[in-house]
């Protein structure tokens, strides 16, 4: 017997944390409180109500390894399960889905999954992101950044992507952001606006690269029995997966996410997800690098290959568009550490709760929710969501 | 019902024969062969490891392909062996997976206090300076301050008892079988904590198979079932030692574990116990947190089983964490060294036919505030 598995609440921490991590006044207990507070509220529960509890963040981030140990805000006082996932970018998803597997299982009726707001203790990110490639031949090379400029470069070369259609992405993310109060990048950058930023590494400009954000996000797990009774419009999990690619890069191209469009396959099936064009009403994409962005709308199957920068132009994917993907303005408006693959989830959950706000679809039923990570991109996590 | 199908050990000493993506690709396809299955049959990989022990950045996308995981579901669990195995039972329990890879290696040079220092709250407490050792030796002078049967002598009993079962235990780390007097002539740590009162830091790797009854069935030898597991975590903050001393985490994962596995009397239907006890107060607070003895006899409790295997239950006859303590497979290991008792393929001190052993696991390695605990019962085939 296994337990059909629902979102019955999502909660962020105040809309004025989710800013650059060096102006971030809020504490991690703070930021904790909050968010795991709103998600509790959001669900009609309390904390003792929680049966475990599944948080995730990369360590080096935090200035405190296995931070969540001293946040006393995890239902730790009923000494119920506080699992500690780290699998990098994916976090949020890794973490979503132990969550889900927890309830699936009926191991426990009712789980918080919690996304640390991370970055704010790390003197330099960058320094520990490096730490994340092969010690001996790739370490002393490659940055985070240099991953999203592999793919951008290689993207261009195989379909004449251009640095217009990556501004013109991240513009559309820009604008976005603009309706959304838990946004950090908020200014509504335009594709001159990008061009103009500075370089980064080829061919990503600082406007096409993440920011560092603060910021917390919580949902809470649930069986759809216990969901159906807290709310009216419970979200149900219909399907979630993730893949694995190898820890060594050298022999990687990078024209598409070959192993996303094979994860994308893998999860379709267990939903019975047949055309995600049409069936797909919301998606959130973890792209931190913007080239990304029509590269996954490739491997999701919303278009042929090479036609990702085609559909986005088209308007396909714009808020109003036929499949609005990153409504929120996405990880390129804010990064908030591994809260942000939290966030994807979160998102989608909100969207097809219809309580969305200002940067709500139209009336959205089946949704995707996507995370990214570990060394240039080894990890991918999808989960389908439905209303 | 999910099994133990099949497990691996490669060490544990003081140095690790092989790098880490090296060493666990060993024993995972160890315990592969064994069973007779290749990587296709694995749905899913679970790592236990910790970044700041392995000196790299989400250390597990090292380790994860070596383990089975290239083009599967994998993740990483920080909190120790048994609580990645908790996780494992859940993804099989989801009906989604059939067979699942439980693996950790621990090969890198780590300073483990550092390691516990830098995991202590920043603002308060971490410039106290306070790391697991400090944390273990303020617990113990608590309980010989509580325990009025709990003195220097008993605690050094009980590191004999260990060492003595480690000395025949070939997977063991430290296998000298130290006596008193070498246990009292070690040197001074903190407190009353000796150098051979506290663990090791072991290097090696460790793996396990665990797998559903569908796939049970079709695998050559029967499986060391995992009947039940639990999880729970404790607050950092306390201001009552007396509450450290009721083990609450390792209480709470303990009430689940026994509850999913039908215990109701532990002290007669549990036959071996292997506890992650870093010092030998934890051996005491151990085994009155699992039941087994009447709330605070768990001095008593162990006088009379100290070396003795035909004792029931039999606690750690493995020697324990104070012979063998990898950071990261630490909890792996006890459930390795369960499953060989079970299955009567323990090599170590003659425990005798056992049915039922209850393994515990913790992150108490970075200190004892905070700390998660996690308890799995297993059952031999027979």
């Amino acid at each position: 017997m296994t337990e059909d598995v629902a979102v019955a609440g999502v909660g962020y921490s105040d809309p004025n944390t989710f800013v650059d991590c060096e102006d971030a006044t809020d504490t991690k207990l703070d930021l904790a409180f909050d968010a795991v507070g709103a998600a509790l509220d959001h669900a009609s529960l309390g904390i003792d109500d929680i049966d475990a509890t599944v948080f995730t963040t990369v360590d080096g981030f935090e200035g405190t390894n296995r931070v969540e140990r001293t946040l006393e805000v995890f239902g730790q006082n009923n000494n119920i399960p506080l699992v500690s996932v780290n699998t990098g970018g994916t976090g949020g998803g890794s973490a979503f889905k132990e969550g889900y597997q927890l309830v699936k299982s009926e191991m426990y009726d009712t789980v918080l999954v919690y996304g640390a707001p991370t970055f704010d203790s790390a003197t330099e990110a960058q320094q520990i992101l490096n730490t994340a490639a092969p010690p001996l031949f790739e370490k002393p090379f490659i940055s985070a950044a240099h991953m999203g400029a592999f793919f951008g470069t290689a993207y261009k070369e195989e379909y004449g992507a251009t640095d217009e259609d990556f501004a013109r992405a991240a513009a559309k993310n820009y604008a976005a952001a603009t309706d959304n109060p838990w946004a950090h990048r908020r200014a509504g950058y335009s594709v001159a606006d990008v061009l103009d930023s500075a370089m980064v590494v080829s061919p990503l400009r600082l406007l096409g690269t993440c920011p560092v954000s603060s910021g917390a996000s919580a949902m809470v797990l649930t069986t759809a029995e216990r969901a159906a009774e807290l709310r009216e419009n419970p979200v149900a999990v219909d399907a979630v997966g993730n893949s694995t690619n190898t820890f060594r890069t050298g022999y990687r191209t990078y024209e598409d996410f070959s192993k996303l469009d094979a994860l994308a396959d893998e999860v379709y099936e267990k939903a019975g997800i047949q055309n995600p064009r049409t069936e797909f009403d919301v998606v959130e994409l973890f792209n931190p690098y913007i080239p990304f962005e029509p590269m996954q709308y490739e491997a999701i199957g919303l278009c042929d290959p090479g036609e990702g920068t085609d559909i986005l132009a088209a308007g396909v994917t714009e808020p109003d568009g036929e499949v609005p993907v990153n409504p929120s303005g996405g990880v390129i408006a804010t990064n908030s550490g591994i809260c942000a693959s939290v966030t994807r989830h979160c998102e989608v959950a909100l969207q097809l709760m219809g309580e969305a706000g200002s940067r709500q679809v139209d009336d959205p039923e089946v949704g995707l929710a996507h995370a990214w990570g570990g060394n240039d991109g080894q990890f991918n996590t999808l989960a389908v969501l439905s209303r | 019902m999910v099994g133990i199908a099949a497990y691996a050990i490669d060490g544990y000493g003081d140095t690790a024969s092989e790098r880490g993506d090296e060493a666990i690709f060993s024993v995972v396809r160890q315990a592969m062969d064994e069973i007779g299955i290749e990587r296709a049959t694995v749905d899913g990989v679970v790592n236990t490891a910790q970044d700041a022990y392995d000196g790299i950045t989400i250390s597990s996308g090292l380790t994860m392909c070596p383990s089975g995981g290239y083009d599967k579901a994998t993740t990483r669990i920080e909190n120790g062996g048994v609580a990645a195995l908790h996780q494992a039972v859940a993804k099989i329990g989801s009906g989604e997976y059939d067979c699942v890879v439980v693996a950790a290696e621990d090969t890198v040079v780590s300073d483990v206090q550092a390691v516990s220092a830098i995991s202590q709250e920043p603002l308060q407490t971490r410039d106290v300076g306070i790391n697991q050792l400090q944390a273990y030796a303020i617990l113990t002078e608590r309980l010989v301050t509580d325990r009025e049967s709990v003195d220097q002598e008993l605690l050094v009993n009980l590191a004999v008892a260990r060492y003595q079962a480690a000395s025949e235990n070939p997977d063991a780390h430290r296998r000298a079988g130290h006596g008193r007097s070498e246990v009292r002539a070690s040197g001074p740590v903190v407190g009353r904590l000796r150098e051979l009162e506290i663990p090791p830091t072991s290097k090696g790797a460790v793996a396990i198979i665990l797998v559903s009854d569908e796939l049970a069935v079709d695998l050559p030898n029967p499986v060391v079932e995992v009947a039940g597991v639990g999880l729970g975590s404790s607050r950092y903050h306390y201001r009552d030692l007396d509450v450290a001393l009721r083990q609450p985490a390792l209480s709470a994962a303990v009430a689940d574990a026994y509850d999913r596995a039908g215990i109701r009397d532990p002290s007669t239907e549990i036959d071996i116990v292997e506890s992650f006890a870093p010092t030998p107060a934890f051996d005491i607070l151990s085994v009155e947190a699992l039941d087994l003895c009447p709330d605070r006899a768990g001095p008593d409790f162990l006088t009379g089983s100290r070396g003795d295997g035909s004792r029931r239950p039999c606690v750690n006859p493995s020697g324990g964490a104070l012979a063998t303590n990898p950071p990261n497979g630490g909890g792996l290991f006890r459930l390795v060294q369960a499953a060989k008792i079970l299955e009567t393929q323990f090599e170590g001190i003659d425990v005798g036919a056992s049915e039922t052993a209850v393994v515990t696991d913790s992150d108490l390695l970075l200190g004892d505030q905070g700390r998660t605990d996690a308890v799995a019962v297993l059952r031999g085939a027979a």
